[in-house]
């Protein structure tokens, strides 16, 4: 008996002593990975728990990553030069916008990869991201693939991550941007809003909500019209002026490459505007006011008519609407572009995106091998619905093959609005996420929600434009002398907002024609030359 | 025999015995000076080798030492001077430092004069202690609080406004073009007249008593006095003052302007120091901002020089 105790005691210290290391292999070294988000307008995302939230916990259970994320309160452009010329002390990840259709922040984040200041992911890739493998590879455009893969930036290596791609076309997100009106007034004035197809209908409903007397929950008097954080975005009023393409050109009458500054869309816009403004119908404020200013008049229903999409509507208006659900924000439209296309900005789209915030690992990177398996996590089927739907079990559960938010979170979800984001769910763990099953998504999270059909009802009003092909103003670079061309364009400092402003009609239109000579003096005529040659000689090429 | 030397002979070691004799003497004083010496040779002399990054191309990792000549080498003051908004800039940046001169340089004279007339020596203090304060606050702060309160939508100035005449449309004071440089000049007075004071109290504390009271025995009144003797007798701190300010004219100042700068004021706004932010420093072009900086300083020394000189010519006032 003695003997087998021994046996037993031996065996069990053979095998603890095999299991020890398996055991420490498999516990990865805890590390916290400082992180930079340089996209304003994101801070919504961010839990009151950056560390001790429920999917943070789980993530560093997987990975040993813990997040130690900075926000940044000034411009993209700013805090990335700032970043790279410190030269030290750089973040261990920074997210920032790259791709044609982000070009300046391209432009800083090519100089610092040339530079040395960004590590090359290809052999960390190999060694720890089988998930990785993928990005930016087949959910990008063209143009963006042949920037990812260009052999003069970081001497051909991959540095940078594409992530918030979409798995497919069919998963690409439809924001759902239009002007939005406080729905007890719609009802109270008894507007169809399908009835509102144009700026001008716009126009005439703010006028009749000034009109209406209408107060917020404080009883203050409404503000016909109004946007959110340093106007964003108003131009959703405006689309009446705005002729939608991927590159921003157009063709004029006689089919050649133009610029919306040559025709009489941008004189027909100010003049709107300025009539919006000087009328009292525009928040002339929402021009230059904070996230926190903006934020407050949605809380009180203070705003009737707004520009935004709807996922940032819902996101703060939920108070609101708990509250108050008469006042729930109903989506007006479609309101048609200039082409007379239910088309925003928002909704022509190419097959692959044509700029996205990626994720690139800095020189002073800690810990890149540990960076880079906490993306490869994220990236697995488990991690994408980790961070995009919560924990299974908890958070949602399998249905009939397809995961769906559970009772009790949606419970929860009605009771506080941001209980989501404060476990961490569609939240921060979404930075390093690439190929979205967006759709899936969608449908596990609004499956009980049979009443709610605003996304659903704006998604209809502007349907997606998927266009295929490489956009004008992907070749814009190849302009010779474009460097001296672009700064003298920027030196210009005119910006059509300006005009809404203006003293008076007259002197808005003379404004504008002061920066149309201003276009041509700088060889602006020859820009558009350059361009529309290579529209009509490249094949493929799209406007 | 020796020559005579019509020089007379100085014996060098024995002048810097003596140099060091009186430094020695007056040591307290000269420690006094080592923190100023410091901080402008670590914040006024120092960064200007950074001026080199004005003809070298910018690099994030080499710096301005080892980063790569421009090319040409005036490349970037060649960008600048074809600015297309240059005249509009230097047009604003005068036209808001010349009303900053002019609102804003008398102001704390004669704060400074009326503290001096209060006989009670607390209430003196408290008003001196009070006008201090925003000092204090950030251009940030200030401008946020401005903000508020002259908010269109339910700010209490616009809301006051509509109680005292129901015809008050709410008017955007923080936006408008009109109301732009009024609100500018308004807070800046506001905010640095109080320590403004401060050089002005001290020159006025210097002035002998003895006139004062040979004034007072004369008839003198204390408006007479002001006029004639503590005005006269600061007029030397006044004109110093004047000549730095006057440097200050290529320099309309960055945080207030860039924080109220909105679409509606930028034709009045968008001086040469936002342009310096905007176009150099957010947009990375670090060589074009240290160019336009070369220049703004260039510019405002120039001023500093001729200005000087017409007061040396005209009256006794002189920095040098």
């Amino acid at each position: 008996m003695k003997k087998r105790w021994i046996a037993f005691l031996l065996a069990l210290i053979v095998l603890s002593g095999l299991a020890l290391p398996v055991m420490a292999q498999e516990k990865p070294e805890d590390v916290t990975l400082r992180m930079l988000i340089c996209w304003t307008g994101l801070s919504f995302l961010k839990p009151d728990d950056q560390v001790n939230n429920a999917i943070g916990q789980v993530i560093k259970e997987k990975t040993g990553v813990t997040l130690d994320i900075d926000w940044i309160n000034t411009t993209e452009v700013e805090t990335l030069n700032l970043e790279f010329s410190k030269n030290s002390d750089m973040p261990d990840i920074i997210m920032a916008a790259y791709g044609p259709g982000a070009v300046v922040t391209s432009d800083i984040i090519n100089k610092a990869a040339n530079e040395g200041l960004l590590l090359p992911l290809d052999n960390l890739i190999d060694q720890y991201g089988p998930n990785l493998k993928n990005v930016g590879k087949v959910d990008v455009s063209e143009g963006m693939q042949a920037m990812l893969n260009d052999p003069e930036v970081g001497n051909g290596a991959t540095f940078c991550l594409p992530i918030h791609t979409a798995k497919t076309p069919d998963e690409i997100i439809n924001w759902g941007y239009t002007v939005y009106c406080r729905g007890d007034i719609l009802k109270s004035l008894n507007v169809d809003p399908a009835s509102i197809t144009t700026s001008d209908d716009l126009y005439e409903l703010a006028k009749k909500i000034k009109n209406g007397n209408f107060v917020d929950t404080m009883g203050n008097p409404v503000i016909p019209a109004s946007c959110w954080v340093n106007g964003w975005s108003y131009e959703c009023f405006c689309n009446s002026f705005r002729y939608r393409t991927i590159s921003g050109w157009m063709l004029d009458e006689n089919g050649n490459v133009t610029s919306p500054w040559f025709t009489d869309l941008v004189e027909k816009e100010a003049l709107f505007m300025r009539k919006m403004i000087n009328e009292g119908l525009y928040d002339v404020e929402s021009f230059t006011q904070d996230d926190a200013t903006s934020k407050a008049k949605y809380a009180t229903g203070r705003v009737a008519l707004t520009g935004a999409h709807w996922y940032h509507i819902d996101a703060n208006t939920r108070d609101l609407e708990l509250a108050h659900p008469e006042m729930r924000y109903e989506p007006l439209g479609p309101i048609l572009d200039a082409k007379g296309d239910p088309q925003t900005g928002a909704n022509i789209r190419l097959t692959g995106v044509e700029y996205t915030g990626c994720m690139m690992l800095t020189k002073d990177c800690k810990n890149p091998e540990a960076a880079i398996k906490y993306l490869n996590f994220l990236n697995s089927d488990e991690g994408k619905r980790l961070a995009y739907l919560g924990i299974e079990g908890e958070d949602w559960e399998w249905h009939n093959g397809e995961p769906r938010m559970t009772e009790a979170f949606i419970e929860e979800m009605e009771k506080d609005p941001r209980y989501g984001i404060n476990r961490g769910i569609d939240s921060i763990y979404t930075f390093g996420c690439a190929q979205i099953e967006n759709a899936m998504y969608e449908r596990a999270r609004n499956w009980k929600k049979e009443d709610d059909k605003t996304l659903e009802t704006v998604q209809e009003m502007y349907p997606l434009y998927i266009y295929e092909g490489i956009p004008l103003s992907y070749y814009q670079e190849q302009y010779p002398g474009y460097e001296d061309f672009r700064f003298a364009l920027e030196s210009i400092g005119f910006n059509l907002d300006q005009a809404y402003f203006a003293a008076s009609d007259a002197a808005a239109i003379k404004m504008i024609e002061r920066y149309r000579k201003a276009l041509i003096s700088i060889g602006y005529e020859d820009y558009m030359n350059f361009l529309n040659e290579i529209y009509k000689t490249v094949p493929g090429v799209i406007l | 025999m020796t020559p005579i030397s019509s020089k007379p002979v100085v014996n060098k070691a024995s002048y810097w015995k003596r140099l060091w004799q009186q430094i020695w003497k007056r040591r307290t004083k000269y420690l006094m000076i080592i923190p100023a010496l410091v901080f402008f040779l670590v914040f006024a002399y120092l960064p200007m080798v950074g001026v080199l990054q004005a003809v070298k191309e910018p690099s994030f990792t080499k710096g301005f030492i080892r980063s790569p000549w421009a090319n040409p080498w005036y490349k970037y003051f060649k960008q600048f001077f074809n600015n297309y908004q240059l005249g509009t800039l230097v047009t604003n940046t005068l036209r808001i430092s010349i009303l900053r001169l002019i609102t804003g340089f008398p102001a704390p004279i004669i704060l400074a004069i009326l503290l001096n007339e209060l006989r009670s020596t607390k209430f003196k203090r408290v008003v001196q202690s009070v006008s201090y304060v925003p000092h204090f606050i950030s251009w940030a702060v200030v401008v946020s609080m401005l903000n508020q309160l002259l908010s269109p939508n339910g700010g209490p100035v616009n809301s006051l406004m509509s109680l005292l005449n129901p015809e008050w449309e709410p008017y955007w004071f923080m936006g408008e073009e009109e109301a732009f440089l009024p609100v500018l000049l308004i807070s800046g007075i506001w905010k640095g007249l109080g320590w403004s004071t401060i050089v002005y109290l001290a020159a006025i504390a210097g002035i002998n008593t003895e006139l004062y009271e040979a004034a007072y025995i004369d008839g003198a009144g204390r408006i007479r006095m002001a006029f004639s003797i503590t005005l006269p007798c600061i007029s030397g701190t006044i004109g110093l003052l004047f000549i730095t300010g006057v440097g200050g004219l290529v320099a309309a100042g960055y945080d207030p302007i860039y924080l109220m700068q909105s679409p509606a004021n930028k034709g009045v706004s968008e001086v040469i120091d936002t342009y310096i932010m905007n176009v150099g420093i957010k947009s990375g072009r670090f060589s074009l901002a240290t160019a336009a900086g070369v220049v703004q300083g260039a510019l405002a020394m120039m001023l500093v020089v001729i200005t000087n000189f017409i007061f040396k010519r005209t009256t006794e006032i002189s920095m040098w």
